[in-house]
């Protein structure tokens, strides 16, 4: 028996130590690991994708990515390396934090998380997909108080969009200018009617516990429509709008100007919303414009008016437009050569209270030199360099200094290395007049009662002659031998030779030819250019006995400039720029413009272009 | 476990020395089904929380008990000690490429008792039918397994004794064939109501521990055995 126990209770401790419960089974998925990198699509981001720099009015950004094929676990954003907010959704917005200096700037790096869609257990752990980085910026936030009403295109047209009011979303009214445009129960709403031209946008509901008017949120939209202006050096010139951020609610885009009878006058109008440029015809060269341009929108509410002025609602911002390529500013022209001129004007980017003097370059489309009063000038404003002149060659030019005997003298080929010459013995302190200088350095200096030749390379008087030269203009030839004076009624000649002032000859109006335009040839000291307006015949004329070398018709109502270099001329007649060949009158361009009756020294030819004086080019 | 060998020993062997008592022992092995219901749902609430859908692969299939009594014959009664061990788990799996995520839960409970009987009049010659009942408590412990992998990266490696007690009781029927006079071998078959008094805790910080869910041990199943019984004179 005892037996019996003993076998029986070791049976039982075998069976009690070795048959517990085991789990068994595992539930395996066959699955396809990840392929290609997910692509990322950006459909809205109130960051620009094509700046690293943004300016944002809040703190609020919308946002709305999309990954073809794949899910978007989450957007996460760092403010200067520290990680910010992880949102878990492709659409929607997130706030950036109170910056300690609102004012800084702040780095924005924006980070988007695609799933690889497998399904796999890490791809249900977010372990195993791609962070795809939106872009880096740097930002800095205006403080404008967010009003919770943001604003963002979509397909063409406005969008306002606001955080929900509640979990119960309320019927929203939303309203422009004060007035209702619409009710939506989204917390969005399109703007069919709006093309950009402004406004206060806000959004209230109706309190359904007391029935009271929750003014919920608002925006303030600047105008968003600006008008542009450019040139070309094929004389093209180009009135562009900005890229219309709400195209789709465009119906017209009008092109229009100011017109002293009519208020307006419209010069071109467009249904295509993506053309954004409008060529005006080069005949406009010179004119003085205001223009601006009408958005008319699709969509129209009932208080639309058609109105092209400038103070409709609708229209840009008027610019002011001369019409022309840009190009210096000048007062005083001077051909110096074939390929650069010196003007006396004003420096770029500087106030015109200081005039200057300066030398550009054709072949570098520049100023490659110039010069100022001195610094230790105590004259504060003011024309410094009165009635300046240039030699043929650019080696010499004068200026007389204002309320002083003094002149400045220096080079073309060194402006600011001018000196201040004394002209006490040779002047008068108020009579001011241009001294023109030859290549030599000799120059005409007058004074009240007699004209004396100066020799500014030695501060010397080398001749002079005790008579009052009466002139409106006066010039010298290259070599110096030759002078002329020259007023309306008169034109007197002389020639210098071995230190005596010689009269020559005396050309009065009535004879003919009378030339009502004078200049010396640069390069031949002895020849001289005239033209007879009353018989419109231009002439090539020896100095010394007044014979003619070459005539030929040049019949327009003025000559403007000779480009000796170039050797062409240019003359005006009603509203047209005439270019003729300086050898034979041969006609090389006839252009239409809008300058009426330019005035002496307005227009100068040089280096194959015309330069007009408010600063303006035309490319011939 | 070795708790529970030596307590079904003691109930095998002291009660050997009783002088003049007419005893029964006997030894009880057979398959016993456990509902289970709280640890389905916890692991059902459990799986739903997941980011990934695992599968439950084993829930709590029926297994092997055992059990050892001893009893005193007294007229048409018995009266005895029993004591009862049951096993049984579940395990939720998922696997890829990826990773693998496996939790497992083991179960086991040991079972102290009374049990009581009616003899009925012998069916046939050796062949007796006893209707009985038995009431006890029931120590439950479950230890928890739990491994996350992913991209080759342990994410969860989690294991855990939990403990818990309980009271059960049920009606049972033992259907005897005498071999010899003093040995006989039965078909015992009952059910057991479980009522777990507490749920289960971990056995490390018992007392700090606060689960969100109530998870009680519930043995309740059908148990069905062969037993084979030794009469002592």
């Amino acid at each position: 028996m005892n037996h019996l126990r003993l076998i029986t209770g070791v049976i039982l401790l075998l069976f009690a130590v070795s048959c517990e419960y085991e789990p068994k089974g595992v539930s395996e998925r066959s699955l396809q690991p990840p392929g290609e990198a997910p692509e990322l699509i950006t459909l809205e981001l109130d960051l620009p994708l094509d700046n690293d720099t943004a300016i944002l009015p809040y703190r609020h950004i919308w946002y709305h990515f999309e990954s073809p094929g794949h899910e978007i676990n989450w957007i996460r954003w760092y403010i200067d390396a520290s990680m910010g907010e992880t949102v878990r959704s492709d659409e929607g917005f997130f706030e950036l934090p109170n910056f300690s200096q609102p004012d800084g700037w702040h780095n924005l790096r924006l980070e988007v998380f695609i799933s690889s869609g497998t399904g796999s257990l890490a791809d249900s752990l977010e372990m195993e997909g791609t962070v795809v980085s939106v872009g880096q910026w740097v930002v800095k936030t205006l403080g404008t108080q967010y009003k919770k009403v943001t604003p963002s295109s979509k397909d063409g047209f406005l969008r306002l969009r606001w955080p929900p009011a509640g979990d119960e979303q309320p019927e929203y009214t939303v309203s422009y200018m004060n007035q209702e445009i619409g009710k939506t129960t989204a917390s969005e709403f399109i703007v069919k009617e709006y093309v950009g031209q402004g406004g206060r946008f806000a959004v209230s509901y109706i309190d359904s516990r007391d029935g009271s008017t929750v003014y919920y949120g608002y925006v303030e939209l600047p105008e968003e429509n600006y008008v542009s202006w450019q040139a070309d050096r094929n004389n093209n010139y180009y009135v562009s709008l900005n890229k219309l951020p709400y195209y789709s609610a465009v119906d017209t885009i009008v092109l229009v100007m100011s017109d002293f009878r009519n208020g307006y006058l419209i010069l071109d109008q467009t249904t295509d919303p993506g053309q954004s440029s409008f060529t005006l015809p080069d005949s406009l060269f010179g004119a003085q414009m205001k223009i601006w341009m009408v958005v008319v929108p699709k969509y129209k509410d009932a208080s639309y008016n058609a109105d092209y002025k400038y103070t409709s609602p609708f229209a840009t911002p008027r610019i002011d437009v001369s019409v022309g390529y840009p190009s210096p500013a000048f007062s005083e022209f001077f051909h110096t050569g074939p390929g650069e001129f010196v003007y006396h004007g004003w420096l770029p980017g500087k106030s015109t209270d200081q005039d200057y003097i300066l030398r550009y370059s054709l072949l570098h489309d520049s100023i490659v030199d110039y010069a100022g009063k001195p610094s230790s000038d105590p004259v504060t404003s003011g024309t410094w360099f009165r009635n300046p002149s240039v030699s043929a060659d650019g080696s010499w030019y004068t200026a007389r200094i204002p309320f002083s005997q003094s002149a400045v003298v220096g080079s073309a080929d060194n402006l600011s290395g001018y000196r201040i010459a004394d002209l006490t013995a040779v002047t008068s302190y108020s009579y001011i007049t241009p001294m023109p200088v030859s290549n030599t350095g000799i120059g005409i200096v007058i004074s009240n009662t007699e004209w004396h030749l100066y020799d500014f390379r030695n501060d010397v008087v080398v001749a002079s002659r005790y008579e009052a030269a009466v002139t409106e203009s006066q010039g010298i030839s290259a070599d110096g031998g030759y002078i002329y004076f020259r007023t309306y009624h008169e034109l007197r000649l002389f020639s210098w030779h071995n230190g005596i002032i010689n009269s020559e000859h005396v050309l009065s109006r009535g004879e003919s030819p009378f030339y009502d335009f004078f200049a010396f040839f640069p390069e031949e000291p002895e020849m001289a250019a005239g033209w007879d307006a009353s018989s419109g015949t231009f002439y090539k004329i020896r100095c010394s006995d007044l014979s003619t070398q070459n005539s030929f018709p040049v019949p327009e109502e003025m000559i403007l400039d000779i480009d000796f270099y170039g050797s062409m001329i240019l003359s005006y007649s009603r509203k047209t720029l005439v270019v003729r060949s300086l050898d034979d009158g041969t006609l090389l361009r006839s252009i239409p413009v809008s300058i009426i009756n330019p005035g002496t020294g307005m227009l100068r030819l040089c280096g194959g272009s015309i330069f007009y004086n408010n600063g303006l080019r035309y490319f011939l | 476990m070795k708790i529970a060998s030596l307590t079904m020993l003691a109930a095998l062997l002291l009660p050997a020395d009783l002088a003049g008592q007419e005893l029964r022992a006997s030894f009880t092995a057979g398959v016993g089904t456990y509902r289970m219901q709280s640890l389905k749902t916890y692991i059902e609430i459990i799986n739903e929380s997941l980011p990934f859908s695992p599968e439950l692969v084993d829930a709590f299939p029926p297994s092997l008990w055992y059990s050892a009594e001893v009893a005193v014959i007294r007229g048409d009664f018995s009266w005895g000690l029993a004591v009862s061990y049951n096993s049984t788990g579940s395990r939720v799996s998922l696997k890829d490429y990826s990773g693998e995520y496996l939790s497992d839960r083991m179960l086991s409970s040991i079972s102290p008792g009374f049990t009581a009987g009616y003899l009925l009049p012998p069916l046939a010659e050796r062949i007796t039918l006893t209707p009985g009942a038995m009431l006890g408590v029931t120590f439950s412990t479950m230890k928890v397994d739990e491994t996350l992998v992913a991209d080759e990266e342990y994410i969860d490696d989690y294991h855990e004794d939990f403990g818990a007690f309980g009271l059960y009781g049920g009606p049972s029927l033992r259907l005897a064939w005498a071999v010899t006079p003093a040995v006989s071998l039965e078909l015992q078959t009952g059910y057991i109501l479980t009522y777990g008094i507490a749920r289960f805790k971990p056995k490390k910080e018992r007392d700090s521990w606060s689960g969100s869910y109530e998870i009680h041990p519930d043995w309740n199943g059908l148990r069905c055995g062969l037993s084979l019984c030794i009469a002592f004179r």
